[in-house]
């Protein structure tokens, strides 16, 4: 029997794809990817140089990767496909139950933390200042419950046992134990590696018992509901619902906040910065993210305390809380930071030192060692 | 460039759709020479130069041949110089770098300067392609191609220039002159050129990125997660160069080619021999008609042939890449292959299938460890960690990389048999399958897509050799 003939139509659909795609291409271009906080690759520039070199042709897969029409939906798709084989975690983010995103950890040892943590012990030593550690486990680490059935294994107990016998259990205040009557679901994000407002405060409450300060009295003023943290953005998996940002103010309070980047400073009165709000991630609503060098000066507080903080982003949410018993307080962040400030410390007579970390952070930072320029 | 790859796919590709159909016949030859110039060009422009010069220097040694053919001597002069410059250009491009620095192991050579040569893209295919040409030519097999455009065609045609099939030129010699194209070779083309590039994006790149969390720490594994590590490299390996040959193979039907098959379920294999019937076919053939029947093969007596056979292998090995685990890589399998010769293949014949196929499995596996280490100290640690339970047999993290990958390692493990394509080919006279499929390669070709969009984790594992 002979085999009727077959419409070629795998071809065509085929070509068909093609073909749509490389006309949706010519569309109009974003320069911005909210999800991935960078500016996009502008179209690559000719020159005969360029095309020697290679450089062009780096160029334009840069620019066709980044402007790809509906990449977003792709890497979305991609997220999904993953998830359905059973891939959990495989793009660095793990999914968990409830609607928990956990960032994974990448390989981290005690041992880059040890030396960390000694540099920054040789740093309080040399100043004198009385010294706190505060190093707060990876959400994964605290919320096992929320985890699925198998997973990477976080680390964070064994990097907080080693940072609390390197300084001592009466300098080491342990974010575990502050977390474990607490309902630790509230404490962080769901869709970010930070601690919510409750997980800040429940940390300054604790600190304040530890150093003898009263605590302050806060009222939650703002809330958003459309908060989507860093491991949302990094997942793919879009259809997470979005998260809750609660704010608290002290009452009453009345700050200035001098924000240095390189040798420019700007001054604000207020620990907030609402337009962040208006993004997609809201975290830097707290102290305007990541800066060099920020300081707090709190003119309803006399005390004469003054504090420096050592930190990573972990501390933003916290020292809006910490800022209403202090009457000053600088925050240095060594990942940006190359001023010399010491001098200033020493001036302005900051004698106490915090140091805030996430516990990943601190055991893979590379950057302690610029605080012997600080 | 790659072929799984974004600028490949839509806009490389696409174009060349359109002016490989849209010029008459006589032209086609031309665009695909100029197109794939420009597809080597893409990584590195000037190693064209070197192209182009590979490409003369062999076109001019054929044109030699035709005009000696009366007179041997000259004739095997122009053979053997041609052979010759061809590898020295392989050896001072690829082997130079290793060369120098073995040497340099010795005081005396110590003053010696690393070379800084990159590897040129495909060196080891289209060296090898050539050279099939001049040696064919020489033998009589096939005419000196007199146009220089199709001699370049044949050289430089980018589906298989850099990771093969190794293309003889006997076997394309009538098609480079009439080819003829139809939409039934090109959905057959596209069709295998589709499940070639789900073989390399959706399985290989997958498995590959399981494989590099196991070797980034070779002594540290416990027994699990160096076996789950060497079964997703075994995997990630074949699906990596099969799919690269699939799609090469269905892109070259398309241009109306058919070019050889390169793999045919390699891990079915029942013993070593067949392994390597089945592992990259026109590298095997390459070495048994270019190196092992010129040496006499087995027509010389036993223990010339066991020479013979471990030249090969050496030679097959070190072809792989510009270190000396690839030697040993080759010379394992020359060993394994010898006492397969002298006894053990007529044993297992008489095994149970299911036995000979887990021992040709088995030492296929660990002849990848020899393969992806290049540091011997790496090799040896993490086969110590495969055997002994130092870091004991298994931990929280290599429980969950083996069941987080376990649905991709079943899926592997099924499309690295012939039971997928039996299903497939049992499905393909239903009336359903003519809406199923065209939806299904959809499917695949958007999935593919996504998966290139997310990630520029996109490394060619052949791209070395």
């Amino acid at each position: 029997m002979k085999q009727p003939k077959r419409k070629p139509v795998l071809a065509q659909c085929f070509f068909a794809m093609l073909a749509v795609l490389s006309v949706f291409f010519a569309l109009p271009k974003q320069s911005f990817a909210e999800n991935e906080k960078r500016l996009l690759a502008d179209p690559p520039q000719f020159s005969l140089q360029a095309l020697l070199d290679g450089t062009l042709t780096a160029q334009a897969q840069t620019y066709i990767a980044d402007h790809f029409p509906f990449r977003e939906a792709f890497v979305g798709l991609h997220a999904y496909a993953d998830q359905l084989f059973g891939m959990n975690g495989d793009s660095g983010v793990i999914r968990g139950k409830d609607g928990f995103l956990f960032t994974q950890q990448g390989s981290v040892s005690t041992q880059k933390e040890t030396q960390n943590i000694e540099k920054i012990r040789a740093f309080a030593a040399q100043t004198g200042m009385d010294t706190t550690w505060m190093i707060v486990p990876a959400s994964g680490a605290m919320l096992g419950e929320k985890l699925p059935r198998f997973h990477k294994s976080f680390c964070d107990d064994a990097l907080l046992d080693a940072a609390k016998q390197a300084v001592g259990s009466d300098a080491f205040l342990d974010v575990r134990s502050i977390f474990a009557p607490l309902d630790t679901a509230k404490l962080y994000y769901r869709t970010d590696h930070h601690l919510t407002a409750d997980g800040s405060r429940a940390l300054y409450e604790s600190y304040c018992a530890a150093k003898g300060l009263p605590v302050q009295t806060f009222t939650k003023t703002r809330t958003s509901d459309g908060f989507y943290g860093t491991a949302y953005s990094k997942s793919g998996l879009w259809l997470t619902k979005p998260d809750t940002l609660d704010i608290y103010e002290e009452d009453g309070g009345d700050y200035t906040v001098t924000i240095t980047e390189g040798t420019e400073s700007k001054t604000y009165d207020s620990l907030y910065f609402p337009a962040h709000l208006a993004e997609k991630d809201q975290y830097p609503v707290f102290l305007d993210g990541n800066h060099a060098l920020v300081k707090i000066e709190n003119h309803r507080c006399s005390n004469g305390k003054k504090l420096l903080i050592l930190k990573d982003s972990f501390a933003h949410c916290f020292a809006t809380f910490l800022a209403a018993n202090y009457e000053t307080i600088y925050m240095v962040d060594l990942r940006y930071c190359r001023l010399p400030v010491r001098e200033q410390l020493f001036a302005d007579g900051v004698t106490e030192l915090l140091v805030l970390y996430g516990a990943e952070n601190l055991a893979t930072s590379t950057d302690v060692a610029w605080l012997t320029l600080i | 460039m790659v072929f799984s790859s974004l600028p490949f796919l839509f806009f490389f590709l696409p174009a060349v759709l359109i002016a490989y159909f849209a010029v008459p016949d006589r032209a086609k030859n031309a665009v695909l020479l100029i197109v794939s110039l420009l597809f080597y060009g893409y990584g590195e422009p000037v190693y064209i130069l070197l192209m182009a010069g590979s490409i003369l220097l062999n076109y001019f040694a054929g044109r030699l041949l035709g005009v000696f053919s009366a007179q041997p001597k000259k004739k095997k002069a122009v053979l053997v110089l041609c052979v010759i410059v061809n590898l020295l250009l392989l050896g001072f491009f690829k082997y130079a770098t290793l060369f120098v620095s073995t040497l340099k192991v010795l005081p005396a050579f110590s003053f010696l300067p690393d070379p800084q040569i990159a590897l040129p893209i495909g060196i080891s295919f289209y060296t090898f392609q050539s050279m099939s040409y001049v040696i064919d030519a020489y033998r009589g097999n096939c005419a000196p191609q007199k146009n220089l455009v199709t001699f370049g065609t044949y050289v430089a045609l980018f589906p298989q220039l850099i990771a093969g099939p190794i293309v003889r030129y006997v076997d394309v010699e009538k098609q480079l002159q009439t080819r003829t194209h139809s939409w039934e070779k090109t959905t057959n083309g596209v069709r295998l050129f589709l499940f070639g590039l789900c073989k390399k994006v959706l399985l290989a790149n997958a498995l590959g990125a399981v494989w590099d969390q196991c070797k980034a720490a070779p002594g540290e594994q416990p027994t699990l997660g160096a076996w789950v590590g060497i079964l997703a490299f075994t995997f990630q390996i074949f699906f990596d160069f099969s799919g690269y040959s699939d799609m090469a193979v269905g892109l070259g039907k398309i241009f109306g080619f058919e070019f050889v098959r390169n793999f045919n379920y390699p891990y079915t294999a029942d013993s070593i021999t067949d392994f390597w019937r089945r592992w990259h076919i026109s590298l095997g053939t390459w070495f048994r008609e270019y190196v092992y029947i010129p040496l006499g093969g087995n027509r010389k007596g036993k223990a010339r042939q066991c020479v013979n056979i471990f030249i090969v292998w050496a030679l097959t090995g070190i072809w792989h890449g510009a270190s000396w685990n690839f030697l040993l890589w080759g010379l394992y399998f020359g060993v394994l292959l010898t006492i397969e010769k002298f006894g053990l293949l007529r044993l297992l014949k008489q095994a149970p299938k299911a036995l000979s196929r887990a021992y040709t499995f088995l030492l296929v596996v660990l002849g990848w460890v020899l393969f992806d280490f290049t540091a011997l100290g790496d090799m040896g640690a993490y086969f110590s960690s495969m055997f002994t339970a130092k870091n004991g047999l298994t931990t929280p993290d290599a429980l969950a990389l083996l069941m987080t990958h376990l649905p991709l390692l079943l899926c592997a493990a099924i499309f690295s048999a012939p039971t997928a394509r039996r299903a497939f080919t049992s499905l393909k006279d239903r009336r359903a399958y003519r809406v199923l499929e065209p939806l299904a390669g959809a499917a695949a070709f958007v999935l593919c897509t996504a998966s290139l969009v997310s990630s520029t984790y996109n490394p060619f594992l052949y791209f070395r050799f």
